[in-house]
């Protein structure tokens, strides 16, 4: 349905011919090693070796452990946490620079916006020390303050994470949301503050059902992002909260286990796709009630 | 007795960027009347009418609805609705939301809202259309459903932005018909900006023709085409042949190609630099030789061009340095080339300052 809405402003049968290096694509280089992994899950590794034995013990394994339950809950959490501080703090940023800033100075404060893409994540995510360390600017300036008597501990933990990513995803999300709220027409304010509605009401009424689409769509990139990110757990994030792309990577890496690694990654693909599933659904009946508010 | 004073703007001045925009305008609109706001674009009629909303707040001066000072007051908190040029429905909701907006707004009771909007859409004459989508109405039903969703409120005034101006011929003519109705039987104030002389002069009660930030005349359609006071008006408000001259101290005009007309002023008689304004429908032609009438001015002319019109044909011709056109009633056989004899009475001759600006003659511009 959502997918339909995009596509019916073109053409789609002329555009058909286009699409086929496109499916080639995604056929070679991700249906294929997906079938590979698909395939490797049911499967056993003995003396380092894969085997042609089918077998559903690696699904078993990951169901009834409790680590992986745990790393689940972990990994469910920070996305969902991300995801709202995220949205959060991009969805006002992008509203005072399509409503506030004058047009002139917005290709400015874009660029601040973006400048962070310019450095290598990892680089982004280790440059957090320097300010979350115990003798890291926070701490020193909370110090001098006299806030606090000893260094808080911020690195190594689950909040040290969510500020990586949301730091990481930030630019992300404001973009999505300022390209959204750039295509309502300014027409519509005006109307709705010509009928009555101040600012909170037109906010209510129209930006926000108008733009809950990209934020929806945004939302569920941010979510894929930050579930499935390896980098600002595996640097910020301490042993005590390990998320579950950290344990695909123990699998790989310590136990050299493909299979139980496989079967990981299809249940990391499954909570996805569900996610993904709950949003569009959620998107959906959110178009249906704003056709028929007011009744 | 006065009549009660819808609007009234006191040298309202708004400037952009040290460009003025607006010049110290005045305009009281009286209850009940339907005034257009006419210029080419770029002449404020817009800024204007958006500082009547409270979309702009003017620089200098006071805005005034209904006797009371609302210049700083925001859209919201005025009696003034406005239907937007490109219509500004809400594509998110159904039509009877659309209409229903600002009594939601107002917080009226639902039931008496849903009466009210459905009222709306009658008045529209567009009853059962409620649950559809303004993407699901084409551009006239979409302009009635901006119109209910104004006149819902029973604002005080009534303001269109060129409000047709997105609409095919056709459909535009028959909404300036059902406007004008639904003013009358109304008895609202509308205040409609166009750039378009012929829906400014068939709806409006008044029309202020704007230029440069001011309002250059005001008045009712055919008394400001019949006394046009300057070149810009006559040339803006229909069609017109100008003849550059001057005017003597006696009130005679003077110039190369036609000698001296007691033409009419339409403001103070004066001598100097002049421009003689006559309307192609008063403008005859007859065969060469034919003897003309005495009291009529007369001369030499040949066809430059012929324009069918439908209704009349228009014949542009050349007398000396200067061209004239003629209006015909239904068809002419008369072809370029042809040499005819023209003829006016200086009575329909309009004497008017030659500001000494070019404006350009209506005959080439509909011949591009």
């Amino acid at each position: 349905m959502s997918l339909m809405q995009k596509t019916r402003r073109g053409a789609p049968n002329r555009s058909a011919g286009w699409l086929l290096p496109l499916s080639g694509w995604m056929t070679f280089f991700y249906l294929i090693p997906l079938a590979f992994i698909v395939l490797t899950s049911f499967r056993t590794m003995v003396n380092y070796q894969l085997t042609d034995q089918f077998t559903l013990q690696n699904y078993l394994t990951v169901l009834t452990e409790p680590l992986y339950w745990k790393a689940l809950r972990v990994s469910l959490l920070l996305a969902v946490r991300v995801v709202l501080i995220t949205t959060l703090i991009a969805y006002p940023l992008a509203m005072v620079l399509v409503f506030v800033v004058p047009r002139r100075w917005r290709t400015f404060f874009l660029i601040l916006i973006i400048a962070p893409f310019w450095t290598s994540y990892l680089i982004r995510a280790y440059s957090w020390f320097i300010v979350l360390g115990n003798n890291g600017i926070l701490n020193l300036m909370l110090e001098a303050l006299g806030f606090i008597d000893q260094p808080v501990q911020i690195l190594y933990t689950g909040a040290a994470t969510t500020i990586g990513l949301v730091h990481y995803l930030l630019p992300i999300m404001t973009l999505t949301i300022y390209t959204t709220l750039e295509n309502i027409d300014p027409s519509l304010l005006e109307a709705a503050n010509d009928l009555g509605a101040g600012g909170i009401r037109s906010f209510v009424h129209v930006i926000l059902p108008l733009s809950a689409g990209g934020l929806v769509n945004g939302m569920m990139f941010l979510f894929i992002l930050a579930f499935a990110d390896f980098v600002s757990p595996a640097t910020l994030g301490g042993q005590s909260e390990r998320v579950f792309p950290q344990l695909i990577v123990d699998a790989v890496q310590w136990n050299i286990n493909w299979p139980l690694a496989s079967a990981l990654s299809m249940v990391m693909v499954t909570v996805i796709l569900l996610v993904l599933l709950l949003l569009s659904l959620l998107r959906n009946i959110g178009n249906r009630e704003n056709g028929g508010a007011g009744k | 007795m006065e009549k009660q004073m819808d609007v009234q703007l006191e040298r309202v001045t708004k400037r952009y960027e040290g460009k003025t925009v607006v010049d110290r305008l005045d305009l009281s609109v009286a209850r009940g009347t339907f005034l257009s706001i006419l210029g080419p674009s770029g002449c404020g009629k817009t800024t204007t009418l958006r500082m009547i909303g409270g979309f702009i707040t003017p620089d200098e001066g006071t805005v005034r609805i209904a006797g009371e000072d609302v210049t700083a007051l925001p859209p919201a908190a005025r009696s003034t609705s406005m239907v937007f040029q490109d219509y500004a429905l809400f594509p998110h909701m159904t039509v009877a939301d659309n209409i229903g907006f600002g009594l939601r707004m107002q917080r009226v009771p639902r039931d008496e809202a849903q009466k009210r909007v459905a009222q709306a859409l009658e008045m529209v004459g567009l009853p059962g259309y409620g649950q559809r989508k303004p993407s699901q109405l084409s551009g006239g039903q979409r302009q009635r459903i901006a119109l209910a969703r104004s006149l819902v409120l029973k604002p005080t005034i009534l303001l269109l932005d060129e409000p047709l101006g997105a609409l095919d011929a056709q459909i535009r003519k028959q909404m300036q018909f059902e406007l004008k109705q639904l003013q009358t039987s109304l008895g609202q104030t509308f205040l409609y900006v166009t750039h378009d002389q012929e829906e400014a002069m068939t709806m409006s009660d008044q029309v202020a023709i704007m230029r440069g930030g001011v309002i250059e005349q005001l008045g009712a359609p055919d008394e400001v085409y019949d006394n046009p006071r300057t070149l810009f008006v006559a040339q803006f408000l229909g069609e017109c042949s100008s003849l550059h001259g001057r005017c003597e101290q006696d009130g005679t005009f003077v110039s190369q190609a036609l000698g001296p007309i007691r033409g009419r002023f339409t403001g103070t008689p004066f001598a100097g630099p002049a421009v003689l304004c006559i309307r192609p429908e008063h403008v005859v032609f007859a065969p060469r030789g034919q003897q003309t009438p005495e009291n009529r001015i007369s001369f030499p002319a040949v066809v430059q061009q012929r324009m069918f019109k439908g209704l009349n044909t228009w014949l542009c011709a050349d007398c000396g340095a200067e061209r004239i056109i003629c209006e015909v009633t239904g068809k002419s056989p008369l072809h370029a080339g042809e040499e005819i004899t023209l003829s006016f009475d200086p009575a329909n001759a309009l004497i008017l300052p030659d500001s000494g600006e070019q404006a350009p003659a209506p005959a080439e511009e509909v011949a591009l």
